[in-house]
């Protein structure tokens, strides 16, 4: 069952990254992990108990894509499973019986939700499996010949009616040398089965293999004049066949990249291009010029591309370039010139906070972010001039340098999904001042001397959600905590069963906690908040009552 | 342990045509010079019978300082199997050819290709092996893998656990499964044998991997197939014997940033490549437990890959298992080792002799894109591994472990030769007589030709003549390369002691220094591979006079098996030198030679 749109999900992942404000602190620390907790249960298939199915604890930390397998566990002859000493977080557990799948299962936060405090156990946990159904088919040209290693798409018709992506127990599934794919594992449902490359595929992976035409059983290029396939619960549908067209030649886009007052090459840019496709941004790639400048990008789909350049090596200078624009009709580009003008240089050190003398900064040097104060682009090219966010590439005696830095307004924060997490911007000093707000960048200066001072995060918060006048799902609510004084922004991507979940990695100081609800059936989001006073180390308390039947414009404030 | 190849010095009889009077570069082909005027490599991509693969896709990917490859550039073979790859940047490409399901047979070469390449890829319809995967009850097995692994090679040449390429394996709900793409050759099949993964458990990981037909790997049956061939009906029975444990700890995960650790498991005898099993530990969960582990000798190894410079290793730690689990292993992870160096010009000649034999031109430079570096570890099985140089000419050659390496520099441009070898201390200790104490140029500085005397008359320093060795978590620096200008080329080819007698299945051609005070001179001692249709090429040869010599492997077709070079070690470098001094047949070749369609003759009988 799937809680929400995944696009959802990458605009907030999105929005994290643009809204970082300085100081952050990431998740929870892997550091110093508190003992205990445990978690126990049952899997059952087709309602007995079933031995050596595999079970996966996940733990999400900063967010939908920051989730980190802890334990792995099999079940005994009883269908037992047990995972101890696990510590306190959100976690998600999985059953994985190649062939049957969950009702409960969702594509990113498992079949089950648990939030465990220090100490908890959790019992009893049961995941129900169910004997999966099948679809199988063949893949040929034109001429009837078959279509060897081609992926196939399943889509699955969700309560809404919409066609999305399916989980399917193998994640990719291709046609054998005779052309023939078996895809297994599936729920009972309505389905349509697709196979070949979108436009914005090919031009994404352009070389990996060999692309035709997206194609849906049926003969239809969409999924709405595609042939839907009823599939009961462990039943099979044969003789899903579809017919590839094999996609024409790309073209290619050659040029330049220069200097905007030299007319001299930028040697060893590295030359990014993006694309749209109808609603919006396409996907994007990237080629690097050679040493005379000159850059080609081959075997691209008709369409229009953003083209800029960027520098990644203080010793080629430091150059920024707005994108270029062009549009690839039916024939190559050959004199496209990308112009890199003079941009700043950021250049400085990270350092630990005064009181954190344990605290190695080598750890987190690739954890910290340089983010650009956000504005909302208009369009995906408008979108690919703003370099919204870069990582700061510290090096390891703790130093780094920033070339191609553009104007603006520049937040210092942790990379919520860094592997080493807990720890915040505690200030950012230049020249041994204290920067009150954001760096500015005017013009082309070179701002040495800029000292990033990192602390640790060690309070957590520990809440429940508490619906009125209305059950919750809570699979469906998010709760973010942060504000723009204390500089966090954590997200929980799942509140468990129970409605309580857990926040970690919070700096000291006033943060606010925010929750909203997403309803099944499409009404308006209800959301609620509260302010808390996090400590130094150890926990907060916060309860969050939503109000289902209460005006849907968001509210301020608490309860 | 590899199996020893039946290696054969022959003695060779050479007739080179043209022979004397060659000197300069006659009837040049297709490739361009230095100057990259034509940045394109084409080719055509060939199937059964010669017929064009139409719609293949060509992909070239160029190697970077970092080792890595990027700037990948895409061709489609049109309706006649021709296709051009435009705008390729000097030095060389990997090439990759996509048309499923044929599978590359030959026709690209082992360094990459270069601008102005013209080749001919051989592609043939893979092989396939399928049946079903049941337990001891008949019930279908779904989820498990299964896993070839070659054995023996076409011609029946035993291999030692190489990679083997294959697509397919899973075994479906109905327990049937297929594997496809597969080289011609003889396989064993194992279900159950599959790397464990941390993030998603895999189906009856804890259990020993069953051979077919339904045993251990001692006992399992043989499969051979041809391309283009189906067998059918390997059938396997699932044993599902729970084997024993292999567990210990990592220690020095703290060496760098938490990251994931795997614990790799190989088999001792077959300690080349060949994976049995994978786990992965969180960076605080520092134990490692590894399961249905079966009698013998295995070799545990620990990897980290954090947030820190680099990945960290274990070496590997030698394990038996007899009967019982096995605890207590300890994995240390240290930080891995890398040989820097760079790569310079020589100064022994203030003109460019072939730009003024071919074109008038005084002197060209030297590009960095043409020269990259070639680096293995001596031992069995190790492949090679590769890294351009960067802008300055400098070079790293990183994520080694405490062994020797042989390192090689691979030079795009036909025009340019390895004059020597050495370590920075021996530069500014120059060894006596001719021009070889020297004082290099920057590689960015204008390179000149070479005398002609540079190969032979530098004496061979240690790390030319033995290798590197490198000491685990050391940094081995200031190794240097010194190339000029001059190199002569060879093409030719091998043709039997008899006509109509077939070419051996495998065979090399040597160069070797003929100069009594150069046979320990590694660096010109040249090795090149012969195709099967009889033909080689000897590239960026010194000036100088040289014994030729071939090496054969009877019945060996496995091009992707690695075999090290004869002068890498000493017993065998003498071997070769006295097989040419014996035949006595020398070959001088001056500065910028050109020596089309040379003939080697092979003698009767070994």
């Amino acid at each position: 069952m799937r809680k929400r749109p995944i696009g959802m999900i990458v605009a907030l992942v999105v929005a994290i990254q643009l809204f970082a404000p300085i100081p952050q602190a990431a998740a929870q620390s892997k550091l110093d992990k508190p003992a205990g907790g445990s978690i126990s249960g049952v899997v059952t298939v087709e309602g007995k108990p079933a031995k050596d199915v595999g079970v996966i604890l996940m733990r999400f930390e900063a967010g939908p894509f920051d989730a980190t397998a802890v334990g792995r566990a099999r079940t005994d002859k009883d269908g037992k499973f047990v995972f101890e000493d696990i510590g306190q977080g959100n976690f998600g557990l999985d059953a994985y019986a190649p062939g049957y799948f969950s009702f409960d299962d969702s594509p990113r936060e498992g079949a089950v939700a648990i939030t465990l405090g220090e100490g908890e156990t959790v019992k009893n946990v049961a995941i129900a499996l169910e004997k999966g159904g099948a679809i199988t088919g063949k893949l040929t040209d034109e001429d009837g010949n078959p279509i060897a290693s081609q992926s196939i798409q399943v889509y699955a018709k969700q309560p809404n009616g919409q066609f999305d992506l399916a989980q399917v127990w193998e994640r990719t599934v291709s046609s054998d040398d005779r052309g023939i794919y078996r895809v297994f594992g599936l729920a009972p449902g309505t389905y349509a089965i697709a196979a070949g490359s979108s436009e914005t595929e090919r031009s994404l992976n352009r070389g990996l293999g060999v692309h035709y035409e997206r194609r849906y059983y049926g003969e239809s290029p969409s999924s709405e004049g595609a042939k839907k396939i009823e599939l009961a619960n462990g039943g099979e549908a044969q003789g899903v066949d579809i017919v590839l067209k094999r996609m024409a030649d790309g073209y290619m886009i050659r040029g330049r990249v220069i200097q905007s007052g030299t007319k001299q090459p930028v040697p060893s840019a590295f030359v990014r291009y993006e694309f749209e496709r109808a609603g919006g941004f396409g996907g994007s790639s990237g080629v690097s010029a050679s040493e005379a400048g000159e850059f080609s990008i081959q075997n691209v789909a008709t369409g229009t591309y953003a083209i800029k350049a960027v520098v990644r090596s203080s010793n080629e200078g430091s150059f920024t370039s707005d994108a270029v624009e062009v549009n690839v009709v039916d024939r190559d580009l050959n004199d496209v010139v990308i112009e890199m003008k003079p941009a700043a240089t950021l250049k400085g050190f990270i350092a630990p906070l005064e009181t954190e003398a344990g605290l190695d900064p080598i750890e987190l040097r690739r954890s910290v972010t340089c983010a650009h104060r956000h504005r909302r682009a208009s369009s995906p090219t408008a979108r690919s001039r703003e370099v919204p966010t870069f990582m700061l590439r510290v090096r390891p005696d703790r130093s780094f340098v920033a070339v191609g830095v553009r104007p603006g307004h520049y937040r210092v924060s942790m990379w919520p999904w860094a592997p080493v997490k807990g720890f915040f911007v505690a200030r950012v000093e230049i020249d041994g001042a204290a920067v009150a707000g954001p760096v500015d960048v005017e013009g082309t200066e070179t701002i040495a001397n800029v000292r990033i001072v990192i602390g640790r995060a060690g309070g957590f918060i520990r809440g429940r959600i508490v619906g009125r006048n209305g059950e919750i799902v809570y699979s469906r609510v998010d709760v973010t905590a942060g504000a723009e004084g204390n500089g966090t922004l954590q997200m929980v991507q799942r509140i468990d069963s129970s409605g309580e979940f857990l926040i970690e990695g919070i700096p000291p100081g006033e943060t606010e906690v925010k929750a909203t609800y997403y309803p099944p059936s499409g009404k308006p989001e209800v959301s609620g908040s509260k302010r808390v006073s996090v400590p130094a180390e150890g926990k907060v308390d916060v309860t969050i009552e939503l109000d289902l039947e209460a005006d849907p414009a968001p509210k301020g404030g608490g309860l | 342990m590899r199996e020893p190849f039946r290696s054969e010095w022959l003695l060779a009889l050479v007739l080179l045509l043209p022979l004397a009077g060659v000197a300069h570069a006659q009837s040049e082909p297709a490739r361009p010079d230095a100057t990259g005027e034509s940045p394109s490599i084409r080719g055509r991509v060939v199937g059964e019978g010669g017929r064009p693969v139409a719609g293949a896709v060509v992909r070239a990917a160029v190697l970077r300082s970092s080792g890595g490859f990027s700037g990948e550039l895409v061709a489609n073979a049109n309706r006649d199997g021709v296709f051009e790859l435009r705008d390729v940047p000097p030095g060389f490409s990997r090439i990759y050819v996509i048309a499923p399901p044929l599978i590359v047979v030959d026709g690209i070469p082992d360094e990459g290709a270069r601008p102005g390449d013209v080749l001919t890829i051989r592609m043939a319809k893979g092989a396939a092996i399928t049946g079903r995967v049941v337990d001891e009850n008949g019930a279908p097995l779904t989820g498990l893998r299964v896993t070839p692994e070659l054995v023996r090679g076409e011609s029946g040449v035993r291999t030692s656990g190489e990679y083997t390429a294959y697509s397919g394996g899973l075994v479906d709900d109905r327990g049937v499964y297929r594997i496809y793409e597969l080289r011609a050759g003889t396989y064993v099949l194992s279900a159950g044998r599959t790397a464990e993964t941390y993030e998603r458990p895999v189906f009856l990981s804890d259990r020993v991997p069953t051979y077919y037909p339904s045993g251990s790997r001692s006992a399992a049956s043989e499969i051979s197939v041809r391309f283009g061939a189906e067998v059918a009906n390997i059938d396997i029975v699932f044993r599902g014997d729970a084997g024993f444990r292999v567990g210990g700890k990592v220690v020095g995960a703290g060496t760098t940033a938490p990251g994931r650790t795997s614990v790799e498991i190989y088999r001792a005898r077959e300690a080349e490549s060949f994976r049995t099993a994978l786990v992965t530990v969180a960076s605080v969960t520092v134990s490692f437990l590894i399961d249905a582990v079966e009698d013998g000798d295995y070799e545990l190894m620990a990897t980290a890959f954090g947030a820190g410079d680099g990945p960290v290793s274990s070496e590997r730690v030698r394990v038996k298992v007899r009967g019982a689990d096995v605890s207590g292993v300890t994995l240390t992870l240290m930080p891995m080792s890398q040989i820097t160096g760079r790569v310079e010009t020589a100064s022994e000649s203030k003109t460019d002799e072939c730009a003024e034999a071919t074109s008038g031109v005084a002197v060209r430079p030297i590009r960095l894109a043409d020269v990259s570096i070639g680096f293995r570890e001596v031992s069995p099985g190790e492949r090679p591994r590769r890294t351009g140089l960067k802008s300055d000419g400098t070079f790293a050659a990183t994520r080694l472990t405490g062994s020797k390496y042989r390192l090689w520099a691979e030079i795009a441009d036909d025009e340019l030769f390895v004059a020597r070898m050495d370590t920075s201390t021996a530069a500014v200790a120059p060894s006596s007589g001719g021009s070889g104490g020297s004082t290099p140029k920057p590689l960015s500085a204008p390179a000149t030709a070479a005398s002609g005397t540079v190969a032979s008359t530098a004496a061979p320093s240690g790390v030319a003549r033995d290798g590197v060795n490198v000491v685990r978590g050391k940094s081995v620096d200031g190794l240097r390369f010194v190339v000029a200008r001059g190199a002569a080329r060879v093409r030719g080819r091998i043709a039997p002691a008899k006509e109509g007698e077939s070419l051996p299945s495998r065979a090399r051609v040597c160069l070797v220094p003929a100069d009594p005070k150069q046979k320990d001179d590694v660096v010109h001692y040249y090795e090149v591979d012969v195709e099967r249709d009889g033909a080689f090429e000897v590239r960026n040869v010194a000036p100088g006079e040289y014994f030729v010599v071939t090496r054969t492997f009877p019945g060996d077709d496995r091009p992707d098996v690695e075999i090290s070079p004869a002068a890498w070690d000493v017993k065998e470098r003498a071997a070769l030198r006295a097989a040419g001094e014996n035949l006595g047949i020398r070959l001088t070749l001056s500065p910028c030679q050109r020596l089309e369609s040379a003939v080697v003759t092979l003698p009767a009988g070994p």
